[in-house]
């Protein structure tokens, strides 16, 4: 008889659920945002549930392709993201799972290129840069994080603080999920950051030159990079549910506000700011944990 | 099997086939000659690993008399420098000269003021870390020599070139094993000489000024390596390496005026001889105006020689730097090697060419690794001789790649590479693969950055852990950009590009194929790597081998299983590639947004912002004033 305590619900059911669950939790999310965008706009929008929709829609459209290599790029692309969303649910280590979501970007970068259009030649260029914008300071948080729990191991976040287990990464690390939040709408590929994608000028970047089902694998793709990311937010209150959940909207919330509220920038103007703020918030959190020596050597 | 015929095999016999293939008339005489010197090392060096570690002595040579080696190398190592000294006089390079004298000198003084009693001693070690580097010089540099056979054929100065190569081995092989370091050090020299002479292959205007430019640069870090052996020998009375670890050091009275500390000063000159024959920063210039030379040279020279000494030389002095209390001196050579990775790899972004690209990232790793050598634990030295293995196999594999796309498309530019893969599949996809490698998990290069970034957040002092996190970051990110985007140019095709009928010079391509395979194989093997040949001194406390829990590597702070991940991504690139059918009905010109024309596609280099012209005049003044912190940080 399993009871809910089994480990094994919590190692191998749970996160085996969730990675199925994940890119209709991403999909969903990406239709409230939709709908909320719309109705900031004052328009009636979309029904939540459209971005499947769309998704069934380009399954059932004739495929117009330039190349083999940038298929083979798209679907690597999905099943390396699919990979480190599974590694972060599985709780591998956090190292290696950011380097993975990492490659998923190389692959979407190769797959870009791999097309002589202009758009999404221009698109790979500027999701590199962007790449070289946010990956800095995720790693760096990584590395906080190691110095917080002493280990790069996601279970570590739940034991560094045995036997009292009650001290959340979010009170020792505030300023780090600051870092966080600031490189999210990279991540989620949102204003004022949405650069590559800048569906205005480069009509979609990278993924301009998809069609049908290609495409539609490439949007699966990012419903589970939404998941992703914000799961990922949620590390920092592990130790509650409720919080835990909330934490994940705010920063949902978070990144549609800001998108609405914000221009696209430059890249460089995104380099400078995402550097400067970043590496600033991450210096002060450093400061203070090594102040109160709340770190693990 | 006895090990003294082992190491002539891999010592004695490529230069005996080098003499032998310069004498014999004709191409193919020569051609065969060079084939059976890459089978006779490759196998040699297998038996080595086979054989195991060993201690060896070699006092004399009979051939009809009993001649002391010692003599015999003494006599070469002056030789040696008159050589240098002839060339110096002859290309009119008075740097070259006046260095050559000093080292003359020292070199002198060394033999006959310093040189301790004529004890015996160990002449030759074969260890975990020799066996290691063998492995590398002779299989990889078989593979170049295999591949410069097609390479070089219509050279004039073919001969020369073919000695010189199976010398450079011999002698590289020669000086991972020495012990005593006045041999070290004439092996050292040997390496300098025959890269020089390499270098001026083509004997115009730019190789000579380049082979110039590598020549005082090496004799520079030639006299801090003799400075150092002149020292050790005053304060450790002692000039086999493998002593030291026991010796009892005093200071000299003629040294009497400098702290205490000054103890670990012949290791700080060390590190400064192997800065230079890595081209770490402020020396980086020699290595990427080496690339007028032919491209089997670079490669040689890249992955599996000279730049790897400097290197090796590194992880030896690692020990003992900590056994004599040099903690500052490791933090500075982290910094210098930390600086050389990151701004390299900024470097390397702003270039077009791609032998300059692979130059600048080569000079990088070697500052990735230098910078573990610095960090100087036991994960961070097993993370440097793993990144030592896996980038001398990928940066072999694809400085041979740019040969061999150079003599298809006749450029070196990677702008000129668009597309390549609808002209030259195969070597396009090696390509490929081979700048994959240097990026990406879960392949060799990867396991090395992973354990260096958690041996760095282990620095006791946090401060310099976040330098060294920042160096290991913005260096990796740099590497990711440069790649990624040379990757992308060679993938470029339009719809319905067919391949032409390919030509195929087997000689080239059957090395590309063997490396491209090496790099998979390397991976899938790290954890049987990491527990057989990486055996570290006892000092560290532990061995790399603790990493190994079945097929996965796990240390303190976190686990990586390179097999299952190798398996993983191989499975994620394979599943597109066998079910994606492509219907030639749906194929369709790039829709490229309605525009309709061929675009023109490129740039992105940012040259007026990270070109070598901007950087290079804060970068040098950087490196140099490093060095001295390096003296200082011994003698304070």
């Amino acid at each position: 008889m399993i009871t809910l305590d089994d480990p094994i619900i919590w190692k191998i059911a749970f996160p085996a659920v969730m990675l199925i669950l994940a890119p209709i939790i991403g999909g969903l999310l990406i239709g409230i945002d939709r709908k909320l965008t719309a109705r900031l706009q004052n328009r009636a929008g979309p029904p939540i549930v459209q971005p499947f929709y769309d998704v069934l829609k380009l399954f059932g459209k004739e495929d117009k392709i330039v190349n083999k290599t940038y298929l083979v790029f798209a679907v690597a692309y999905l099943l390396t993201v699919v990979l480190s969303t599974g590694l972060l649910l599985f709780h591998y280590d956090l190292l290696v799972i950011t380097f993975m979501f990492g490659l998923s970007f190389i692959f979407l970068v190769l797959a870009g290129y791999s097309v002589r259009s202009q758009f999404s030649y221009v698109g790979s260029n500027r999701e590199l840069l962007q790449m070289l914008t946010y990956e800095p300071i995720l790693l760096l948080v990584v590395f906080l994080d190691r110095l917080v729990t002493g280990s790069f191991q996601i279970d570590a976040i739940w034991s560094f603080t045995e036997p009292a287990k009650t001290e959340p990464l979010l009170y020792t690390l505030p300023l780090a999920l600051l870092a966080l939040f600031l490189i999210l709408p990279i991540q989620l590929r949102k204003s004022p950051y949405d650069i590559a994608e800048a569906h205005q000028e480069i009509a979609q970047g990278p993924v301009t030159e998809y069609t049908g089902k290609f495409l539609g694998l490439v949007t699966i793709a990012h419903f589970y990079e939404v998941f992703f990311v914000l799961w990922f937010i949620g590390l920092y209150f592990v130790q509650n549910w409720a919080v835990r959940i909330g934490l994940m909207a705010l920063a949902f919330l978070f990144s549609i506000v800001i998108d609405n509220v914000t221009a696209r920038l430059r890249v460089d103007q995104m380099i400078r700011q995402v550097y400067i703020i970043g590496l600033l918030l991450i210096i002060v959190n450093l400061a203070y944990i090594l102040i109160t020596g709340k770190w693990i050597a | 099997m006895d090990g003294l015929l082992l190491l002539s095999l891999t010592v004695l016999v490529p230069v005996l086939f080098g003499i032998i293939s310069y004498l014999v008339p004709g191409y193919n005489l020569k051609k065969y000659a060079v084939i059976l010197c890459a089978l006779v090392l490759s196998v040699a060096s297998l038996l080595i690993l086979y054989n195991g570690p060993q201690n060896l002595t070699v006092e004399s040579i009979n051939i009809g008399m009993s001649l002391p080696v010692s003599t015999i190398i003494i006599a070469l190592d002056f030789l040696l420098l008159l050589v240098f000294l002839y060339f110096g006089y002859k290309d009119r390079e008075y740097k070259v000269l006046g260095l050559a004298v000093l080292q003359l000198a020292l070199l002198a003084y060394l033999e006959l003021f310093v040189a301790g009693g004529e004890e015996a001693g160990i002449t030759f070690v074969i260890d975990d870390l020799s066996i290691v580097m063998c492995l590398i010089v002779s299989l990889i540099g078989s593979l170049i020599l295999l591949y410069s056979i097609g390479y070089m054929k219509g050279d004039k100065n073919v001969s020369s070139f073919f000695l010189i190569m199976m010398v450079f081995l011999g002698d590289m092989n020669a000086l991972i094993f020495a012990n005593d370091l006045t041999w070290l050090f004439f092996f050292w020299e040997g390496t300098t000489l025959c890269s020089f002479l390499l270098i001026r292959h083509y004997r115009d205007e730019p190789s000579i000024k380049a082979s110039d430019r590598a020549l005082w640069m090496n004799l520079l870090g030639g006299i801090a390596l003799v400075c150092g052996i002149i020292l050790i020998e005053m304060m450790y009375n002692t000039r086999f390496l493998s002593e030291l670890f026991t010796a009892q050091a005093t200071m000299p009275g003629a040294l009497s005026f400098l702290p205490a500390a000054a103890i670990i000063l012949p290791f700080a000159f060390m590190a400064v001889g192997a800065f230079t024959k890595s081209a770490l920063m402020p020396f980086n210039s020699w290595l990427t105006g080496a690339m007028v030379a032919p491209t089997p040279v670079s490669a040689l020279l890249h992955s599996s020689t000279m730049v790897n000494a400097g290197v090796y030389m590194l992880i030896r002095i690692a020990p003992l730097i900590l056994i004599f209390g040099g903690g500052l001196l490791s933090t500075v050579i982290t910094i210098v090697g930390g600086f050389s990775f990151m701004f390299c790899a900024l470097l390397a972004l702003s270039q077009t060419d791609s032998k300059r690209i692979l130059a600048y990232s080569t000079i990088s790793y070697l500052g990735l690794i230098a910078m573990c050598t610095g960090i100087n634990t036991w994960l961070a030295i097993t993370a440097a001789v793993a990144l030592l293995v896996f980038h001398a196999v990928s940066k072999g594999l694809l400085f041979l790649c740019v040969g061999e796309i150079t003599h298809i498309i006749g450029s070196r530019d990677i702008e000129q590479m668009q597309g390549l893969i609808a002209k030259a599949p195969l070597v396009t996809v090696i390509t490929v693969i081979g700048l994959i490698s240097l990026m990406a998990p879960p392949f060799g290069i990867f396991v090395g950055k992973w354990l260096a970034f958690q041996s760095a957040s282990t620095f006791t002092q946090i401060g310099w852990s976040l330098v060294a996190i920042f160096f290991i970051i913005f260096g990796s990110i740099f590497s990711v950009f440069y790649y990624s985007r040379w990757a992308g140019k060679l993938l470029a095709t339009k719809p319905a590009e067919t391949a032409p009928p390919a030509h195929h010079d087997w000689y080239m391509e059957i090395p590309l194929i063997i490396l491209a395979a090496g790099i998979f194989v390397s991976v899938a093997l790290t954890t049987i790597f990491f527990t057989q040949l990486i055996d570290l001194p006892d000092i560290y406390g532990q061995e790399p081998g603790g990493l190994v829990v079945g097929e996965v590597l796990r240390s303190a702070f976190g686990g990586f299983s390179p097999l299952m991940f190798l398996i993983l991504f191989i499975v994620i690139l394979l599943i597109p590639i066998l079910i994606i059918r492509v219907p030639k009905t749906s194929l369709t010109p790039t829709y490229s947004c309605g525009t309709g024309k061929e675009p023109d596609i490129g740039g992105g280099y940012f040259e007026t912002l990270i070109g070598e012209s901007k950087l290079l005049k804060y970068l040098n003044p950087i490196g140099i004033l490093l060095l001295a912190i390096l003296f200082l940080a011994v003698l304070l």
